[in-house]
Order: C-alpha cells, then structure tokens, then sequence
C-alpha cells in the first residue's frame, strides 16, 4: 500500500522534502513507517528520528490524518493515509 | 461550566469608553471585559512571541501582567521583540517592556521580573497568576511551567514557532494533554536560535492572546484537546486531535 510523509519544521531540512509518498507493506505502524523512512533517507534525517540504538525519538509528534498517535499505538496505517512526523518546536526568543 | 472563575471587576468610565469596540463583541460584551480587569496572567519571556502577547493582553485591558524575562536588549531582538526600542539597546527587557506596556495602559498592574522561569522561582511565580502563556524558547522552561500549572491546577497557553511554522495549544490540566504528555522525554538537540520574522512571532503570538482571551471570558471554543499546526510559508491551518497520555509522568495522577 502507499502512504504519505509530511515532515515539519527542522526535519523538513533534514528531509530535503515537504512530503513523499511511501510504498510499504499492509499492516504497517507509524512507529514502523519512521524508522524506515529513516533507515531509507539515512543521515541526517535518521540521526533526527532515531537514537543511537536505532529506536524512535519519543520527543517526536506523531500524526495519523487529523489525530496524535502514541509511539506504542500498534495501529496499523491504512492506504491512502498521511503520517505527519513534528519535531518539538519551541520558540519565543533568548 | 468553566475551567477559571475570575471574579469580575467593576469598570470606571475611562474603562468602559476605552473597551467599548470590544464589549461589542457577541458572548464577551461587559460580563467578559470585568473578568478581564480581574484577571492576571504570566506572560513568560517577552520576546518575539512574548512581547506581543503583553502587548495584546494589555490592549485588551486584562487588570495584571507578570513579566518573566532576563537579560538586555540586543541588535537581533528588534527584528521581533515588538516592547524592545532602539533607544533601549543595551538596558533592561522587561524594564522596557514594562515602559511601552505603560505607554499604551497606565491601568495595568505589572510585576516586572528580571530572570527567565526557572526551577526555584516557577512556583512562587505562578502562584501570582490566573493564566500562564508560555513563550519560552527552552524546553526545560517550558518543562517547568508545565509541571507548575498542573500542580497549581492553571490554565497554559502554549505558543511555539519555528521558520515560518508554528503550534498552539490551550492546556487545562486534568481535563486536556499536559506539555508532557505530546513529549514524554525531554528533547535534547534542539538549539534556541532559530530562523524567525517578527510578522510570525506576532501572528501566534495574536492566536495565543485570543486563547488567553477566551479561557479568562469564558467564550468561543479553545484549542483544548487540539494542536493547531501553522504553515504560514503555505498558509494552510491544521487543527490535531491531542489526548491525554495514562502514563504521563506529570498530570496522569490527577
Ligand atoms: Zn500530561
């Protein structure tokens, strides 16, 4: 199935894309779908994703179309859908 | 029912001919303008975001102000940092801040204080206030306000922008996500410079003043249990359901 990546703020940079269409296998999780676009793009968008030992960073938003999803929601993404991946964004000034 | 109950407070004349476009406003009208006198709010570092929130809430005639914001006008603050003059370069923010706010409301009450929110001064600050927008560019700040407004059961507005992106939510601990709950481990790599116009600042900043507006009023619908996302490079508005996380470490126990 095809789902589609939007990436915001510095992983945007990272990405050198807004968003892409990704081909993966049905019953994919979000969780899942990061690590690969991570492990596919590699440095520097993997070291923005993942941590040293490969996993997710947590501090990282997850949104499935209109809804925030916890990395341990094991529900898969359906065809057609949009994971947007936020990194922490702070702002205000010095 | 409402998350705040602010007693009102009666208006003078002068009050009541300087808010009178404004009172005009369906569901808000004088009953929202005497909550606004009686309120007080923290506006946490007055900055690109936080000089326009001071600046809104004191147009709108909110009665208190406490300003949170160390250190001395730079050059790179006045492409943004809307209360900061070029005569000021050099002196105190919130000394400058406090003047302009001044300026423009000499009703206000305003506490200046001369330091960014902290682990030792959180609390004490926060007891002050009503409502807290938080405009800080340091998660450990953001952290600490947070954790603070969940144990002091208060309202937090928090405002947050990068380049020309930007995220708003209304926090009401024990009835929406806390801070903590969107990240549960404290993101590390994230510096606090960060590409920014002033014209973006002050737009979430304008949102985050009408949230505060709002949640003191009681009126309209707040951006609680939603995470609006901004692209104003596309100018396309995205409104995210957020829930509450049953492991958070800071507000899942109340
Ligand atoms: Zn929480």
């Amino acid at each position: 199935m095809k789902v589609k990546v939007l990436y915001w703020a510095q992983i945007k940079k990272a990405a050198k894309t807004e968003n892409e269409v990704v081909e993966v296998e049905d019953s994919t999780t979000p969780r899942q779908l990061v690590k690969k676009v991570a492990e596919d793009h590699g440095d520097p968008l993997r070291g923005f994703l993942l941590e040293e030992d490969g996993e997710p960073r947590k501090h990282l938003l997850l949104i499935v179309g209109d809804r925030h999803v916890n990395w341990d929601d094991e529900e898969a993404l359906k065809d057609g859908e949009e994971l947007t991946i936020m990194p922490p964004i702070s702002g205000g000034s010095k | 029912m409402s998350y705040l109950n602010i007693p009102p407070h009666d208006l003078n004349d002068e009050e009541r001919a300087t808010y009178e476009w404004q009172i005009w406003v369906p569901e808000f009208g004088e009953e929202g303008q005497k909550k606004l006198r009686g309120a007080s709010v923290l506006v946490s570092r007055v900055g690109g975001l936080g000089s326009v929130v001071a600046y809104e809430l004191a147009a709108a005639g909110v009665g208190k102000l406490v300003l949170a914001h160390g250190g001395d006008i730079k050059p790179s603050d006045l492409n943004r940092q809307l209360l900061m003059t070029h005569e000021a370069l050099g002196s105190s923010r919130v000394a400058s801040a406090e003047k302009r706010l001044k300026e423009l409301n000499p009703r206000l009450e305003i506490v200046s204080i001369p330091e960014n929110i902290n682990e030792e001064n959180a609390a004490g600050i926060i007891e002050q206030v009503d409502l807290v927008v938080d405009c800080a560019p340091l998660f450990e700040e953001r952290f600490q306000m947070n954790k603070e407004c969940v144990r002091q059961r208060k309202p937090l507005i928090d405002c947050a922008m990068y380049d020309m992106e930007a995220q708003l939510t209304t926090i009401l601990p024990g009835e929406t996500p806390c801070l903590s709950c969107l990240y549960p481990t404290h993101p590390e790599r994230w510096k606090r410079e960060f590409p920014v116009f002033g014209a973006i600042s002050g737009t979430v900043a304008c949102l985050g003043a009408t949230e505060a507006i709002k949640t003191i009023a009681n009126f309209g619908e707040t951006l609680t249990n939603k995470l609006l996302l901004c692209d104003l490079r596309s100018m396309s508005f995205r409104k995210i359901s957020i829930a509450k996380n049953p492991e958070c470490k800071i507000c899942s126990n109340i």
